[in-house]
């Protein structure tokens, strides 16, 4: 396991904000604060190798778990481990073995071209020449670097900084990559190269990759396996394919008729909306399969078209957010 | 121990390389700046001259002295502004999490930090303080010896090791309290006076405040009544050669309040 | 009114955000009010009567000038809310709103001003009539003269300071502009150094400039020491603002047909 977490808990202390009459006042004058729980003892292992997406709604605790992955935040209990590390205890040590990339900012100087931030870069992570040669020309290859690498950073567009953040952040070889929200704002072109790209990256190297994002289409191209956590808690934990099967054998039929079609029912499959000549029938897979619903309705009503609607992720997840007591836990 | 420090001292070059030429794109503002901040120098001096020509002698000091003082300032100032200005922005970046990604590098938070900017601003001061201090020591009919000399960069260099920690600490106060703002504005505003005036032109209690506890008085005042063979304003001749002591004090306490400061973050988060 | 009200709470949360900071404002101010106090102290000491004026009279100067800093700053704080609107990119959000912005960027420096009376101005003048021998105006007509003088010259402020705004929309880095404008702010404004000491030659400077409209006319009503009638006083002031506010209400129409027009 090259990333175990053990019943680990982050508490803050937030200021309280009283609500009524002149609460703006009566809070200036108050210094009271309470204690918030962003993450309430989490386990997980991770192994190497393995691309694990990390999902969940804004303030659920994803951010404050990855930082005290990374040794930004001393855990209030718990234990946690990376590489054989303790993250905020080693930190310096870790930092040469890992890579971060947080979305929104660059780590790349601003005004100057990009291969001066990576140049300095080489010189704070002491990468030998050599390595820095062959990743250099390794990511030239793969991310089209050459194309903007003298473009100071802020002429860059979304997409080339991405790029660019990530060649930065791998500069160093590192084992363990985390990404916090990466593809923001980014175009669907250049998300496709990213997901081909840290694809590559895994088989050629074993990079393990921990992936924060709020596009879970990114996760599903990407990674086999999803972490789920709401409210601090992780509430879902397994393979992506499992959790379609599990939790949502629905599939969606979209069917088209001919004619108009007054009155439709059809045995093991809920219509769940109707409009002109077009319905979608919501059925459960253990129960009928596709083909033979497609043959109970072709062969009762005018049908023009069909075709098949997986359950989106989205709708998974947000089946999972409402069913939140479901715990999975799936063992390698 | 060695070792490390020549380490950190390649690396902040390094650093300082990039920063200069991130300013150099920007280079009409170059102009611009060392402009204004000759103006604004100008401006400074001259409400003390207004004050000057009117009273004539400002609780024993007369004009030349006291541009002398403003003189001294500014060249431990312009340092400071030139290196170490960022300093008064601390707490931006505390705020906004830029720490983070300074954490997650193998290298001390400390000198990214330090490395992560240069200030055109100091330069218009230099040129201005030199100016100044060459004036006064002309009109003043000085002639130091070397060891007077000596004395002086001695003074000049604690001058701007003192500013840089004062704004360090205030800086680090924001791991504590969020914005130290207020803080910064009130060392901002007494630095103006102790920059304008001599400190006997105010009450005990000032006197004592810009002395003992925000110790911006060994810039310039104390170190210069030495220099001139003024008595100063608390009359304790000790003090005119006491700004590297101060310096030394606050550079410890600076990297003290530092260490703390950051060992919070990392526990509570932005 | 009711935008008024919501300006004011505005105010409150964020001075709420930093609260510790924001409180030690005012042990700050206390003791830069008795550094001002004793300069003059030791000054008129010195050399009592320079100026016609007595040390009293100047010490309550010097103090007062320190008092008004937070309700002159709550105008001027509105040059860097539009300098940081531009550098987020959201100016345009403020545009959207159905307010017209020149109103908009009042009510907030009004909702600022009111905390600043509240927290600053009030225990400012206790600390300062109880430590620092503050005197109230020399007659009751230069009391009200004042008020109506300290309105004017928050206006005055306020243009100036929108104006400043503007300047941070056309120009990228306004830093540089920025420090030489508030020392000449500092320099002509009487602030620490009443005009009436000034040398001829700068005193015809600094009475030619706008700045003096904003501390030194309302403060030497105050203590009495204004050379003049106080209706040319107020006159002079009405008049600054007055065209002042002409002119940046003429940059304003340029710079959102700008803004309209480029897209920011």
């Amino acid at each position: 396991m090259i990333i175990q977490v053990r019943e680990l808990s982050k508490h803050f202390k937030v200021p309280v904000r009283k609500e009524g009459r002149f609460a703006a006042v009566r809070n200036l004058f108050s210094f009271e604060r309470t204690s918030k729980v962003a993450v309430d003892g989490i386990t997980f292992a991770i192994e190497k190798g393995e691309m694990v997406g990390y999902v969940g709604p804004n303030g659920a605790g994803k951010s404050t778990t990855i930082k005290m992955l990374t040794g930004i935040l001393v855990p209030t209990s718990g234990e946690v481990e990376v590489d054989g590390l303790i993250p905020h205890r080693d930190r310096k040590r870790l930092a040469y073995r890992i890579g971060v990339v947080f979305g929104q900012k660059t780590q790349l100087w601003w005004d100057v071209p990009v291969i001066e931030s990576l140049r300095l870069l080489k010189e704070i992570y002491k990468i030998p020449m050599s390595t820095y040669e062959t990743n250099l020309e390794l990511f030239n290859d793969m991310l089209d670097l050459h194309e903007f690498q003298d473009t100071p950073v802020r002429q860059l567009s979304l997409g080339q900084r991405m790029r660019s953040d990530l060649v930065a952040v791998l500069l160093h070889s590192p084992d363990i990559l985390f990404l916090d929200e990466p593809t923001i704002g980014v175009d669907v072109v250049a998300k496709d190269r990213f997901r081909s790209f840290l694809q590559q990256l895994n088989e050629e190297r074993q990079v393990t990759v921990l992936l924060t994002t709020h596009d879970l289409s990114d996760i599903e191209k990407v990674c086999e396996r999803m972490m789920i956590i709401d409210e601090g808690r992780i509430i879902y934990d397994g393979a992506i394919a499992d959790m379609k099967e599990r939790i949502m054998p629905y599939r969606v039929l979209v069917v088209d008729f001919a004619d108009n079609v007054p009155h439709i029912e059809i045995d093991q499959a809920e219509l769940i909306e109707r409009k002109n000549r077009r319905i979608r029938l919501r059925f459960d897979r253990r129960q009928i399969s596709a083909s033979a619903l497609i043959t109970e309705l072709v062969a009762r009503y005018p049908v023009r078209d069909i075709s098949i609607e997986e359950p989106e992720i989205e709708t998974i997840v947000r089946e999972i957010y409402e069913h939140s007591a479901v715990v999975e836990r799936l063992e390698d | 121990m060695i070792e490390s420090l020549r380490e950190s001292l390649h690396l902040y070059f390094k650093f300082i390389g990039i920063a200069i030429r991130s300013r150099l794109e920007y280079r009409s503002d170059f102009l611009v700046g060392t402009v204004g901040i000759i103006i604004l120098n100008a401006v400074n001096l001259s409400l003390t001259w207004v004050m000057v020509s009117r009273f004539h002698v400002l609780a024993g000091w007369q004009f030349w002295e006291i541009v002398m003082l403003y003189g001294m300032w500014l060249l431990s100032h312009s340092i400071y502004a030139v290196f170490f200005w960022h300093l008064s922005t601390l707490e931006d970046d505390i705020l906004h999490g830029r720490f983070d990604q300074y954490l997650v590098r193998p290298c001390s938070v400390l000198l990214q930090f330090l490395g992560r900017e240069v200030n055109y601003m100091g330069v218009g001061d230099v040129f201005f303080a030199t100016a100044a201090f060459s004036l006064a020591y002309r009109n003043l009919g000085l002639d130091w010896a070397a060891g007077q000399w000596i004395f002086f960069v001695v003074a000049v260099l604690s001058g701007t090791v003192i500013e840089t920690c004062i704004a360090w600490i205030i800086g680090s106060l924001s791991f504590w309290i969020g914005r130290s703002r207020s803080v910064f504005w009130l060392s901002m505003r007494l630095k103006m006076l102790n920059q304008n005036y001599p400190i006997d032109v105010f009450g005990q209690g000032f006197r004592i405040f810009v002395t003992g506890f925000l110790p911006i008085a060994f810039m310039n005042y104390y170190p210069l009544t030495q220099l001139l063979g003024k008595p100063n304003a608390l009359g304790i001749a000790a003090l005119g050669f006491l700004s590297p002591v101060v310096a030394g004090i606050l550079l410890a306490l600076g990297s003290l309040v530092w260490r703390k400061g950051l060992a919070g973050y990392t526990s509570s988060g932005s | 009114m009711k935008v008024l009200y919501a300006f004011i709470r505005t105010a409150f949360h964020n001075a709420w955000i930093f609260r510790l900071d924001f409180w030690l404002i005012t042990p700050g101010l206390f003791i830069m009010m008795y550094a001002n106090y004793s300069l003059w102290a030791i000054l008129y000491r010195q050399s009592p009567h320079a100026f016609g004026m007595d040390l009293e009279r100047m010490t309550t100067y010097g103090v007062l000038g320190i008092l008004l800093l937070p309700v002159m700053r709550s105008a001027m704080r509105i040059q860097y809310y539009i300098a940081e609107q531009v550098r987020l990119g959201t100016l345009e959000l403020d545009l959207m709103k159905p307010l017209d912005f020149m109103f908009h960027m009042l009510s907030r420096s009004v909702g600022d001003l009111g905390v600043e009376l509240l927290t600053r101005c009030v225990p400012g003048l206790v600390f300062t009539y109880l430590f620092l021998d503050f005197r109230p105006p020399i007659s009751a007509q230069a009391g009200f003269a004042f008020l109506v003088s300290l309105a004017l010259g928050y206006l005055v402020i306020f243009v100036l300071s929108f104006l400043m705004g503007m300047l941070s929309i056309v120009t990228l880095d306004i830093r540089s502009y920025s420090w030489a404008y508030h020392s000449l702010v500092r320099f002509a404004s009487g602030q620490v150094v009443p005009l009436w000491m000034f040398p001829p030659a700068l005193a015809a400077i600094a009475v030619a400039l706008p700045f003096q409209a904003v501390y030194f006319v309302p403060m030497s009503i105050y203590v009495g020491a204004y050379e003049g009638s106080l209706q040319s006083a107020l006159l002079s002031q009405a008049a600054w603002a007055v065209g002042l506010f002409l002119v940046a209400r003429l940059c304003w129409e340029c710079v959102q047909r700008r803004i309209t027009i480029q897209g920011g």
